[in-house]
């Protein structure tokens, strides 16, 4: 920035980018290597593989929302290679996440991965089956959308992403079908299955029409390290162009002071096994959105505010080239 | 479990190589996924079979007759002979990107009971329901809503124009419901006895009023067939796959075919669960959508 006394890094649009392109290199070298070197085919890479997987999602997520390049050629790229990651077209984030989720049902539009879309009694089946009625209803949804927005350069995308990750996939099980199937397929599956199962684990008995507890958070240290500050989940949602490096102090200074303790959550493994395991039933609804009502207000804009700029900012990123 | 599956250089148990242990994880990921999407079908019949139960015993076409009496709550099968009985209401938002057409979705279904006169012959012979007018606790299922329908009045430039907003365009669809009608309610005897008979106005959920331009038993066994169909065939379909994938020699070509039809099966059944799921929703929640595209 000329003038600014601070220079721009070199290639990434923000320092903390390589540590997403650390993770991705690093789950590409795990495919690499359990196909290409069938010495290093064991469980414990397959799970460490699909791990990485649900990480590629999580970069995914971030890049979709904010290109992480500076050249619009190499977001471009990326954007294929991470959809080659998880076998789903990543530009289906902008209309499935960007605008439709991040919006919940504020415009009468049923939210496609709303937690409501399963109802077995034996909670640990909601979080197995949540991804066989989201992803088909992000899909359809994301096809009606290309319908009516017929946004060329969108439509061209959508199907370059589709495109060179089946042709890659395909090649791939050409050569070796087993291989490819085992230890890249079956990552990718559980990569993208598992991206869509965090919007149960997220918003899952919360209150989404209220400001500040509408979704559960994961507070710790080392999994936010990992996850890129995903785990802070409500300022991403109450503001959208937030670059993810800066969630965490957001969240301490705004979030914090208005939410239920309930979902403030210090670990996701815990809730994971408490929620899922230890207990049968789904947990009760409770009248989360109190805490807010008693903390001072904020500068948040109103939420068709918020909407308006989330639209204009994924309309910025749909003319990348 | 194999160790040396989990990590190198350990000793094997069962004697599988990880090409095996994989395969079951496979096939496992295969089957409970494919179970869950049958499971799902199946428990969408209860639903849909209570529904029309608690409608009440049928009396209409010459049949029924002595319910009628007790105040309960009855099928009433008959013809409204003059105007409509009720509405069903869908509202929608209209969206556009320009070129000449919007795209609605729904966004809310109501219905409302105008009143009128129901025509039913029972075992006895003909009578005469009064039936109220209303708009809570109503229910009203249309055997088709037309999504082209639009107040004539309404110019498309200017409906587009508010379409591209983030608003968006807002309209409702009315589809009128007369002729030949099912109205299931709470009947009373009015002055005439069984002649005369009268539908109680809903005050609360449990009085609730159904009119309906589809035969709502024919219905249920339509989304019990569809839901059983899918159920079952996907059950099928999974064995199937699993035959062929474990077909000798195990990961030769009749078994590569096996698992390339469990993979197609897997991610085509999820959208076909979704449309099973959206088959059977209540004719008073049908989704509509549609286009509305400039002439």
């Amino acid at each position: 920035m000329p003038g600014s006394g601070k220079t721009e890094p070199w290639l990434v649009r923000h320092p903390t980018e390589w540590r997403q392109i650390g993770i991705v290199a690093t789950y590409w070298c795990f495919l690499g290597a359990t196909y290409f070197v069938p010495e290093t085919r064991n469980l414990l890479t397959f799970f460490v593989a699909c791990l990485l997987s649900f990480l590629n999602a999580v970069v995914l997520h971030n890049h979709m929302h904010r290109g992480i390049f500076h050249s619009r050629r190499l977001n471009a790229v990326w954007r294929v290679i991470l959809s080659f990651g998880n076998f789903y077209p990543a530009s289906a984030n902008v209309p499935g996440h960007n605008l439709v989720h991040h919006h919940f049902e504020d415009d009468g539009k049923p939210d496609w991965v709303a937690p409501e879309h399963v109802g077995f009694r034996w909670n640990l089946l909601n979080l197995i089956h949540f991804p066989n009625t989201v992803g088909p209803n992000t899909f359809t949804g994301v096809g009606h959308w290309m319908k009516h927005t017929r946004q060329r350069r969108f439509i061209y995308r959508y199907y370059t992403d589709l495109g060179v990750s089946a042709l890659i996939l395909g090649v791939l099980m050409l050569f070796d079908f087993w291989g490819a199937l085992f230890f890249v397929f079956l990552p990718q599956l559980y990569g993208a299955r598992g991206i869509l199962r965090i919007n149960l684990i997220q918003h899952d008995r919360t209150d989404t029409e209220s400001e500040w507890n509408h979704s559960r958070n994961f507070v710790g240290r080392w999994f936010n390290w990992i996850m890129c500050n995903n785990g802070y989940h409500t300022i991403h949602h109450n503001r959208a162009g937030m670059h993810w490096s800066e969630l965490a102090e957001a969240h301490r200074r705004e979030v914090v002071p208005r939410i239920h303790p309930s979902l403030d959550e210090p670990s996701m493994a815990w809730y994971l096994f408490r929620t899922y395991v230890l207990n049968f039933r789904r947990p009760e609804t409770l009248d989360v959105a109190a805490a807010e009502n008693v903390a001072e207000t904020t500068d948040l804009a109103a939420r068709h505010v918020r909407r308006a700029a989330a639209e204009a900012d994924a309309a910025a990123e749909a003319v990348v080239p | 479990m194999i160790l040396a599956d989990v990590l190198p250089g350990l000793p094997t148990i069962f004697g599988l190589g990880i090409l095996e242990v994989m395969g079951i994880i496979a096939l496992g990921i295969l089957w409970v996924n494919m179970t869950l999407l049958a499971v799902v079908a199946f428990k969408r019949v209860a639903p849909c079979r209570q529904a029309v139960r608690n409608m009440g015993p049928s009396v209409g076409l010459g049949r029924g007759h002595t319910h009628l009496r007790s105040g309960g709550r009855v099928l009433l099968h008959g013809h409204i002979r003059h105007g409509e009985v009720a509405y069903h209401r869908v509202e929608q938002t209209g969206r556009s990107a320009g070129e000449g057409q919007i795209f609605f979705h729904d966004r809310n279904y109501s219905g409302e009971l105008v009143g009128g006169k129901l025509e039913v012959i029972t075992e006895a012979g003909p009578i005469q329901v009064e039936l109220p007018a209303a708009s809570e606790h109503t229910e009203v299922w249309p055997d088709a809503v037309a999504a082209d329908v639009r107040a004539a009045e309404v110019d498309f430039e200017a409906a587009q124009a508010q379409a591209r907003r983030a608003s968006g365009y807002r309209r409702q669809l009315r589809t009128p419901i007369h002729g030949q009608v099912w109205v299931s309610a709470i009947v009373a005897p009015a002055e005439d006895g069984e002649v005369q008979l009268t539908v109680l106005a809903p005050k609360r959920a449990s009085d609730q009023i159904v009119v309906s331009a589809v035969n709502p038993k024919l219905w249920a066994k339509r989304s019990t067939a569809i839901c059983i169909g899918f159920g079952s065939a996907t059950l099928a379909v999974t064995t199937g796959c699993t035959i062929l994938a474990l077909w000798p020699p195990v990961f030769g070509a009749v078994s590569t075919v096996g698992a390339l039809a469990g993979m197609a099966a897997l991610l085509s059944n999820m959208l076909f669960g979704n449309l099973v799921r959206d088959a059977v929703r209540k004719p008073s929640e049908r989704l509509v959508g549609g286009v509305w595209t400039q002439k």
